[in-house]
């Protein structure tokens, strides 16, 4: 009967739960939110570092610095016609910038007289600024080289006018901002346990509480255990869909290829997923008792989601102290729950062991909390406080 | 039949119900009649185990059940709707009967046609695939009364039944209850007013206070009070005006 109960709450409340917006929000919303940030951020990052990549300028009387085309087609860049009002499509945003080469340029040129040329842009936009830049470096190489040559044509050592040469070194390599980005990935894998089923573990208590339905409820003949049994299991699968999901996204998102020009290697494959996910798996079953027994001293879905908002800065401490390496790792926090995944997450994502036997008593700690939140969860349904007071 | 003994309970330093004494026999309906915190609501609660009583005794059926361990017997013998109607707004009229059919252990067939005897005698074919968002509360009671009922119960209780209800609607609530009586049910309902007590029940229990002050059939208590209408014999037996909210 224990059994048929259970079945009974656990249904009812998936059914519940997937006809509402705000459980389907909490559990896959934060899914993509997570690893598309990583994403993007990488993303980002790379096409900063890209510089192999091919940029398009729009030249206007491109025939009359033949020399200079060659130069910029020789760094990989392919030159375009110019569009029809030039003043207007940079303002516009259609195209970056364009270059244009005026009449008197090649007379100047011949003349070894400073030729201009005249770039359009709009510094109030950020897209194109980096080709930008990269293009007016060019254009200054060019000019240094033409430089150069008149000088030794003149028999004379062109670093003469070169008194002094900066040689930037960037320490921020972007291979180390990206290596920081890819480490936030653990915390966002962490926060899916507590986001992924906390609209459920709400529902099913403060939501009874909040909607009056606890008393009816309670008038069953379901013992008050397999209430608890059947709302936690439900809370769990919500959780685990939330991170299944979310493991699924990073897969698809954090494809190597698409980082290539990032200089850090970019691996989450199935691998990796099914790692973190065995990892996750007693935090998943634990952390919905943990909030439901929060849950269940609210009388209204706001005051119980206060809480819990709270609760999820539990991991996120520890979590930033650990990015800090602010202390070192000693045995008994392997034995600690959510601690204890915290560690043996970021072993896992960097590609480092994690030792059976940290694994294991890490799980079983987690396990343990987990039974007995949910026999505390039993005991506070039925608590006389709890189902009178409203 | 339900039988309540010198039944107590406390919460904290009020004593919300102070030795009450009842019995309410099959096939009859019984009114629990009272002003508000007078225990009623208190006193249904303990009968159906929601709170543990500190002294007394409780027998559904000629057993015994205070203080039982094992809720889940008392429980299959009681069909409970309380003062909250508490629906799931995200379900459907059948989705709540079968919810209910299953948490009181029932199961297949005998639960499938309980459900559909349930939506016949509430005449509720048009609602009975709806969520119940959105419904009226008269409609939002009916569902309350018929889930309290989808194991066949031999006794109800109904804490205020038709509170908050229109005309229309009390007189359908009424026309149920008195069908359970019909059907050999034991049927105790508490409520504060006095129209609704006269026009039910074949017998009153007035309670004041935590305790019974009276009990009989309206007739018995019309007499021996020597009052023409059963408020004013109400008023003298609760002793005086000032509970009556």
């Amino acid at each position: 009967m224990f059994i048929h109960h259970v079945a009974a709450v656990f249904e009812k409340e998936l059914v519940d739960s997937a006809r509402d917006r705000r459980s389907l929000i909490s559990a896959f919303a934060y899914a993509l939110l997570g690893p598309l940030l990583v994403a993007s951020m990488l993303g980002f990052l790379a096409d900063r570092r890209d510089t192999d990549r091919l940029i398009e300028i729009p030249v206007a009387g491109a025939e009359r610095a033949p020399a200079l085309m060659e130069y910029l087609r020789g760094l990989g860049a392919s030159i375009a016609p110019p569009p029809a009002d030039i003043e207007r499509a940079v303002q516009r945003g259609d195209v970056p910038f364009v270059l244009v080469v005026p009449e008197h340029f090649s007379e100047r040129y011949r003349d070894l007289r400073s030729a201009p040329v005249e770039l359009y842009f709009d510094a109030s936009r950020s897209e194109g600024r980096s080709q930008r830049r990269r293009l007016e470096g060019w254009i200054r190489g060019w000019g240094d080289e033409v430089a150069s040559l008149r000088l030794l044509a003149r028999g004379l050592d062109p670093q003469i006018v070169r008194p002094v040469t900066i040689e930037g070194r960037d320490l921020a390599t972007p291979s180390a901002l990206g290596a920081q980005i890819l480490g936030s990935l653990p915390m966002f894998f962490l926060l899916a346990t507590f986001v992924g089923g906390m609209s459920v573990a709400i529902d099913a208590t403060a939501g009874e509480r909040e909607r009056g339905s606890l008393e009816s409820l309670l008038a069953h003949s379901a013992s008050t255990d397999a209430l608890a049994v059947g709302k936690w299991l439900a809370v769990v699968v919500f959780n685990l869909l939330g991170l299944v999901s979310m493991l699924g996204i990073s897969i698809v998102v954090l494809q190597p290829e698409r980082f290539i020009g990032l200089g850090v290697a970019v691996n989450f494959g199935i691998e990796q997923a099914a790692g973190v996910l065995v990892l996750m798996i007693p935090l998943a079953l634990m952390v919905p008792a943990l909030q439901m027994v929060m849950a269940i001293f609210a009388r209204s879905f706001k005051e119980a989601q206060t809480y819990l908002s709270l609760l999820i800065l539990m991991p996120i401490v520890p979590g930033f102290l650990l990015l800090l390496e602010a202390f070192d790792i000693v045995p008994w926090m392997h034995a600690v729950p959510v601690l204890a995944q915290q560690i043996q997450i970021v072993q896992l994502i960097r590609g480092e062991s994690i030792s059976q036997v940290a694994f294991f008593a890490g799980a079983l700690a987690t396990l343990l909390s987990a039974v007995v939140l949910v026999w505390l969860v039993g005991r506070l349904l039925g608590r006389e406080r709890i189902v009178t007071s409203r | 039949m339900i039988e309540v003994r010198g039944l107590h309970k406390r919460f904290g330093d009020t004593e919300a119900v102070r030795g009450v004494d009842f019995r309410a026999e099959d096939g009859q309906i019984t009114g629990l009649l009272g002003p508000n915190g007078a225990g009623k609501t208190t006193t249904l609660r303990l009968l159906y185990g929601l709170l543990q009583p500190d002294d007394g005794e409780i027998r559904i059926d000629d057993e015994d059940f205070a203080g039982a361990a094992d809720r889940g017997e008392l429980r299959r013998r009681l069909g409970v709707v309380p003062d909250e109607v508490g629906l799931y707004s995200r379900l459907t009229v059948r989705e709540h009967l079968r919810y209910s059919g299953r948490l009181q252990g029932l199961g297949g067939q005998v639960l499938v046609d309980a459900i559909e005897q349930l939506v016949d005698l509430f005449d509720i074919h048009g609602l009975a695939n709806r969520r119940t968002d959105g419904f009226s509360h008269g409609e939002r009671r009916k569902v309350s009364l018929a889930r309290a009922l989808v194991h066949d119960p031999r006794n109800v209780l109904l804490d205020e039944p038709t509170n908050g209800l229109d005309v229309m609607s009390i007189r359908v609530m009424r026309r149920l209850i008195r069908r359970l009586a019909e059907r050999g049910k034991c049927v105790l309902f508490s409520s504060h007013v006095m129209q609704e007590v006269s026009a039910l029940c074949d017998r009153v229990v007035i309670i004041a206070r935590g305790q019974v002050v009276a009990e009989g059939t309206p007739a018995e208590l019309l007499a021996r009070t020597g009052r023409g209408s059963l408020e004013d014999a109400f008023v003298d037996l609760i002793g005086s005006e000032e509970g009556l909210g």
